[in-house]
């Protein structure tokens, strides 16, 4: 990312992401003013380390897995409206396909940058929508319709991932095989679950440079 | 004590989080706009790019609302409508409040039971935030650095095959140890955007919908499957 633009995000994700931080605490704050229901500061620090102790190592995890696929601004907009893995980067990722560019280049940051936004304004709307209307709308559903969202995460993530092969066929196929194999074996000689999204990063990666040396060398 | 849960104010004190969720889009969205333009890039480009992302959004995030009355059940309207908007998945802000009963006095009103989950919630995704907020300045100086003393083309090789392994990871575990509906279903999906890609890979609208064409083909095909073989 060219260096001016970088650091006017990072000055924009900081002040908008601090800025959320602060939001996201409102409505406790606002029980507590209007209703004075607030948990003691034992409660809140107990809570505290409960969500550590079950996502503390996500947060880290995820933030640096997901980062390759993101972008600096889609890490921003990611962790502040969620849904990284299946709405945000599926987002950018066709963004980039149907328009030529690639991450991580002065085009695709600028296309990333407006392509994540919108998949936040698409989801904020129906989101919003379905929260006033959901109780009535959602029951009416059939429920073959229902039964199909179920497989909506296996169709998504092939989807994403079988439209990444004309970039590099090679690596994508050699990531494929070592991550399922990754995550078949690796739990049964006591590798952390919690580092799995990591060590699946490090396989692409892996197979990203292995992919590079021999285009290289085929070319020399 | 009232019930605050679904109470009007309620859903005024939510909606501050959402307006900082859009407001950052917004600001972000004005910035790769104002780029674009410095990089003279065509508007029709800037038009497919947002389509096909706006295109990508609507099933999963249809999916994420089918979600919404199981959540709108544990916490009220209000707080669903906020907290599906911000970080952290249906799935993780239940898990969330299931944990911190624990923590509730027994005889709580719902006032109070929705003042510990609201809490909880927000430290967990304070969390999210904050790694965010510490880590993403240095991961895109070392990405500079990276493009600046290796080979480019090596470096965007390397960070595409980052995205791989995460996609990887995702469709692994979306199918590894799941019936056979969720295999067809990822089968289905890949053939329907291969397919899509090989014939129609020059049609600029067939692109932006090729995503969701996908997905709904591999959905179709689970879901038939899982019915055939009731």
């Amino acid at each position: 990312m060219n260096s001016d633009f970088n650091s006017k995000i990072i000055r924009l994700g900081t002040i908008t992401v601090s800025a959320a931080i602060a939001a996201n605490f409102v409505p406790a704050l606002w029980l507590w003013v209007r209703y004075g229901a607030i948990p003691t500061l034992g409660e809140i620090m107990t809570m505290w380390g409960m969500v550590t102790a079950a996502f503390g190592m996500s947060w880290l995890v995820q933030n640096l897995s997901y980062y390759g696929g993101l972008g600096s601004v889609g890490t921003y907009v990611s962790w502040v409206a969620g849904t990284a893995a299946d709405i945000r980067m599926p987002g950018i990722t066709m963004a980039h396909k149907v328009t030529g560019t690639e991450a991580n280049t002065p085009e695709g940051d600028a296309i990333g940058a407006m392509a994540v936004s919108t998949t936040v304004f698409v989801s904020v709307t129906l989101i919003s929508i379905f929260s006033i209307i959901g109780g009535t709308i959602l029951p009416l559903l059939p429920e073959t319709v229902k039964t199909a969202f179920k497989y909506i995460q296996p169709a998504l993530f092939a989807s994403v991932y079988a439209s990444m092969f004309p970039k590099d066929l090679f690596a994508a196929v050699l990531t494929l095989a070592g991550s399922y194999a990754a995550l078949v074996y690796l739990p049964t000689i006591g590798f952390p679950k919690a580092f799995l999204m990591l060590a699946t990063v490090a396989l692409g990666m892996a197979a990203g440079y292995i992919s590079f040396r021999l285009q290289n060398r085929t070319a020399a | 004590m009232e019930n605050a849960v679904n109470s009007f104010d309620m859903w005024i004190a939510c909606s501050i989080m959402v307006i900082a969720v859009v407001a950052q889009s917004a600001v972000f969205f004005r910035a790769g706009l104002k780029r674009a333009r410095e990089l003279n890039i065509p508007r029709e480009k800037l038009i497919h790019g947002c389509r096909s992302a706006a295109i990508t959004a609507i099933g999963p995030t249809l999916s994420s609302c089918i979600v919404l009355l199981a959540l709108v059940a544990v916490i009220g309207a209000p707080s669903a409508w906020m907290r599906l908007n911000d970080i952290g998945a249906a799935r993780t802000e239940i898990a969330v409040a299931t944990m911190v009963e624990s923590v509730i006095p027994a005889g709580s009103n719902p006032t109070v039971k929705l003042a510990y989950t609201q809490w909880a919630m927000g430290l967990n995704n304070m969390g999210w935030m904050l790694v965010a907020l510490l880590l993403t300045p240095s991961m895109g100086t070392m990405l500079n650095k990276m493009n600046s003393n290796f080979n480019p083309k090596a470096v965007k090789m390397v960070m595409h095959g980052a995205a791989l392994g995460l996609f990887a990871n995702l469709l692994a575990g979306g199918t590894l140890g799941k019936a056979m509906p969720s295999w067809f279903a990822a089968g289905a999906a890949v053939f329907g955007i291969v397919f899509i890609l090989k014939f129609f890979g020059k049609n600029q609208r067939l692109l932006e919908l090729s995503l969701g064409i996908a997905m709904v083909i591999g959905m179709t095909v689970g879901a038939a499957y899982y019915y055939m073989t009731l």
